[in-house]
């Protein structure tokens, strides 16, 4: 049997206390503490860490824990807390809808879009004044680009809520 | 179903029949969609445990809360992202180690004397009534610290151990073996 010096002995304690190490290896340390007192107290040592360290106690966590946590939480945004801008947003598609459907509405659109081109070419060539903007399609530009606003903020808070940095593997290092 | 979920979590609390208790699985999964009540109850079981751990960690109550605190709120940012098929535990506690790890690397670091002059009794960063294992455990390295706080302190096993900290048992065996030896050694020569 291969005789262990102290300095090869003791790194194999802990293995040897859970009994991991071969058959072999593990005669090798038993023989090495029958004839080495300063090991064995080292092997006594490490017999009592695990049930030691299953011993440690931690204080009571405050009673003030729950309600502090359920009130930082209560501030944490969620996409779930964007179904306002999802309302508004299927508003003005609606009034976008309503405005431009029909035959009515998308003929009355195609001449006034094609009345206000050819104005604008003749305002081009100098032949005609500029027109001024129609009240009702102005507000059609207007819940266009409320939509698109309201659209892009919906997207941001999506994206902020769940572009969380996910932590690094624990254990590395 | 609304209602059964109300009396499981009812009796959770133990203003019911006390018999249904949903596993925490389940409070995950509900809480995942919004329910705040669940989570409520994933925070009351889990407080205790995750609170231990961070003090074990950090080894200061006031850090441990903040610790615990942040731990729960990366929890319900991060509930919807939870594969319920998957098992609870490791998910949580790898999410609760990262937390903590991130906390620690942000905190400023105390000045503190590195216990060589054999006289640790008399380290400022002691705490009162502060055993020699637990200082020992704090100035362990982080790689040895954790997985004995893990298996010894929350009594996970090794395979939980090595999924919660993505590495092998084998691995995890000799981290924990490695850490083992170094308080061995620490403790031995302070009372030698
Ligand atoms: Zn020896």
């Amino acid at each position: 049997m291969t005789q262990l010096t102290c300095g090869q002995a003791r790194p194999l304690l802990e293995p040897y206390v859970d009994g991991s190490l071969d058959g072999e290896t593990a005669a090798a340390v038993r023989s090495h503490l029958a004839g080495c007192a300063d090991c064995r107290n080292q092997h006594l040592e490490a017999v009592s860490i695990p049930a030691r360290l299953r011993a440690l106690t931690a204080p009571e966590p405050p009673s003030d824990l729950l309600p502090s946590v359920m009130a930082a939480v209560a501030r944490v945004r969620r996409p779930r807390f964007a179904w306002g801008p999802l309302i508004l947003e299927i508003g003005l598609c609606a009034l976008i809808a309503w405005y431009l459907s029909g035959l009515a509405g998308l003929s009355a659109l195609f001449s006034y879009t094609s009345g206000e081109l050819s104005d604008v070419v003749g305002w081009g060539l100098g032949t005609t004044q500029l027109p001024a903007a129609p009240s009702l399609d102005l507000l059609l530009v207007l819940a266009c680009l409320a939509l698109v606003t309201v659209t892009g903020y919906h997207l941001a808070l999506i994206i902020g809520a769940t572009s969380e940095p996910s932590g690094r593997r624990a254990g590395q290092g | 179903m609304v209602s059964l979920r109300a009396a499981a979590l009812r009796a959770a609390r133990g203003d019911g029949g006390g018999a249904v208790r949903l596993p925490p699985i389940e409070l995950a999964r509900l809480a995942g969609g919004g329910d705040r009540e669940a989570f409520e109850e994933l925070v009351r079981g889990y407080q205790r445990r995750v609170y231990g751990f961070a003090y074990q960690y950090v080894r200061d109550a006031g850090e441990a809360q903040d610790v615990t605190q942040e731990i729960f709120v990366h929890l319900y940012r991060n509930l919807r992202r939870y594969d319920a098929a998957r098992p609870f535990e490791p998910w949580f506690w790898r999410l609760a180690t990262n937390v903590c790890l991130n906390y620690v690397r942000r905190r400023v670091p105390e000045p503190r004397e590195l216990p060589d002059s054999g006289d640790a009794g008399g380290d400022p960063a002691d705490l009162p009534g502060e055993s020699a294992l637990a200082r020992a455990l704090g100035e362990l390295d982080r790689a040895y610290r954790l997985p004995l706080i893990l298996h010894y302190h929350l009594d996970m096993s090794l395979q939980q151990v090595a999924q919660t900290m993505g590495l092998s048992v084998a691995a995890v065996k000799s981290r924990m073996h490695r850490g083992r030896a170094v308080l061995r050694r620490t403790l031995s020569e302070e009372a030698g």
